[in-house]
Formats: C-alpha cells, sequence, structure tokens
C-alpha cells in the first residue's frame, strides 16, 4: 500500500510539472516567432517571423489536461481509496 | 492574383449550401468541397491559402450552428465538467461529467495528430483525385460499418449514458486518434 501512495504521489508530481512546463512552452510559442524558439521545439524554422499560435493552443490545453488529471487524482475519492 | 482565380460569390453560395448538407452526414463535407470545383469546371487554384481559409470557414461556420442547435446538450455537460471539477471527482451517476471528459481525452490525441500532420495534408486539399478516392474507401467502410451495426445488440440505454456507462478513457482516446483520419478531404468522422 505504501509503495502504492509513492507512486500516486510521484504521478501527481510528475503530472503537475508537465502542465506547468507545457503552459510555459505555449507561452513561449506566442511570445517568441519561430526563428527565436529552442532548436529542439516542432515549428522551429531560422528566418522565420512567424508565430505558432496553434502549437501555442495545443500546448497551452494538454498542460491544462495533465494539471485536471493531477487535481481529479489528488480528490476526496482516491485520498479515500488509498487509505482504506 | 487575376480575378478568375477567386471564388465567386455563386461559387461560395454553392460550396456552403453543400458544407452545410453533407456536414450532417457521415460523409464527408471535406471531399465534397474539393472535388466539387473540379466537377464543374471552376477555374479556382486549390492549392493557395484562400481555398484552404474558405473552406475553414465553412466549417467554422457550422460548426457554430450545431452548437447553438445542441446549446442544452453543451450546457449540460459544461455543468457536469463544472461539477466534476468542484468535487474533484466523477460521480459514478454524473454521465454529463464522464461524457465531457470523454470528450476531452478524445479531443487530445486528433489535435495533436492535426497539427503534426497540418503540412502533410494541405497537399490534399489541393488534389480532388485524392480526394475521390478516398471517398470511394469511406464508402465502403460506412457499408461495413452498416453491415455491423445491423448484428449490433439494441440497447436501451439513452446514448449519452450508455456512452459514458461504456467507453473508458483509453477508448476515447483511441477513437479521438481515429478521429484524425478524418483531417483526410474524403475521409469522414
Amino acid at each position: 500500500m505504501l509503495r502504492r501512495m509513492r507512486n500516486d504521489r510521484l504521478l501527481v508530481a510528475l503530472a503537475v510539472a508537465a502542465g506547468v512546463i507545457l503552459i510555459v512552452i505555449a507561452i513561449i510559442y506566442w511570445v517568441e516567432p519561430a526563428k527565436s524558439l529552442p532548436g529542439f521545439f516542432p515549428g522551429h524554422e531560422a528566418g522565420s517571423n512567424h508565430h505558432h499560435v496553434k502549437h501555442g493552443i495545443a500546448a497551452f490545453l494538454v498542460g491544462l489536461a495533465c494539471l485536471a488529471f493531477a487535481w481529479f487524482r489528488t480528490g476526496p475519492k482516491n485520498a479515500a481509496s488509498r487509505t482504506s | 492574383m487575376i480575378a478568375s482565380e477567386l471564388i465567386t460569390y455563386p461559387q461560395a453560395i454553392v460550396l456552403g449550401l453543400l458544407q452545410g448538407v453533407s456536414e450532417l452526414f457521415p460523409i464527408s463535407s471535406l471531399g465534397h468541397s474539393v472535388i466539387l470545383p473540379s466537377l464543374l469546371g471552376w477555374d479556382i487554384h486549390q492549392n493557395d491559402k484562400y481555398f484552404l481559409t474558405f473552406l475553414i470557414a465553412t466549417h467554422l461556420a457550422t460548426a457554430i450552428v450545431l452548437f447553438f442547435f445542441f446549446w442544452r446538450d453543451w450546457m449540460r455537460i459544461l455543468a457536469g465538467l463544472g461539477r466534476s471539477l468542484r468535487d474533484r471527482q466523477i460521480a459514478p451517476e454524473d454521465t454529463d461529467a464522464k461524457l465531457g471528459w470523454l470528450l476531452v481525452v478524445g479531443t487530445i490525441p486528433a489535435g495533436i495528430l492535426g497539427l503534426l500532420l497540418e503540412h502533410a495534408l494541405r497537399k490534399v486539399f489541393a488534389s480532388p483525385q485524392s480526394a475521390a478516392i478516398f471517398l470511394t474507401l469511406n464508402g465502403l467502410l460506412l457499408y461495413g460499418a452498416e453491415l455491423l451495426r445491423r448484428r449490433a445488440p439494441v440497447a436501451d440505454e439513452e446514448d449519452d449514458a450508455r456512452i459514458a456507462h461504456t467507453v473508458s478513457w483509453r477508448d476515447a482516446a483511441l477513437v479521438g486518434a481515429a478521429q484524425a483520419i478524418a483531417l483526410i478531404p474524403g475521409c469522414s468522422r
């Protein structure tokens, strides 16, 4: 049971971290043009002034979904099932 | 850009009508909009940005109309999502909340795949031949689905409740991923 609790906490921590990182990535997509994006970002293009708004929206929504997952995972129902 | 390359008002009306009628059936409104200009011999440059923008605008228009048509259902589902967030759990009897989250889970893979395939898909928007091939394949798929549907047991539950009770999170993600196939003109959701 202890292991399950640890795994659950780890999962929640990972979901929160992923959510926050994805929201930061979304802001970068909205603020920076394609030429200024880090090289490993999908959509990076040297010399392009295009803003990848849709990439930003997708990253933002998936980030929110990660945070929602963490929110439910730490809800009363899951907390009760962990302690029972 | 010369005038003959742009969509005229009568052509826009015909394409809009076609979109409005075909969107409601599983026959790919997009596929029909891509092949119609070639069938009628219209001088439209389908690989130009304005044609794609026009098609997106017609889809947006039908989405807005359908949103208001199903206004009460959307409000029910949104209220369910709100309840589940407030209670931090999806109550087993709350079919609206489960349906809402299934929609969220199903939309994520479709959206990601759409973004990843965006550039590759732009080419097929200009090809009535590929749209015609995919429309034919879609017809065969529909025929197969109809045969399966006839064999399926009749459910007593209302559709929303049945979906909420029987569709798992994994199923919803798979449905969402499969839905990305509809981004190809000729393939329907």
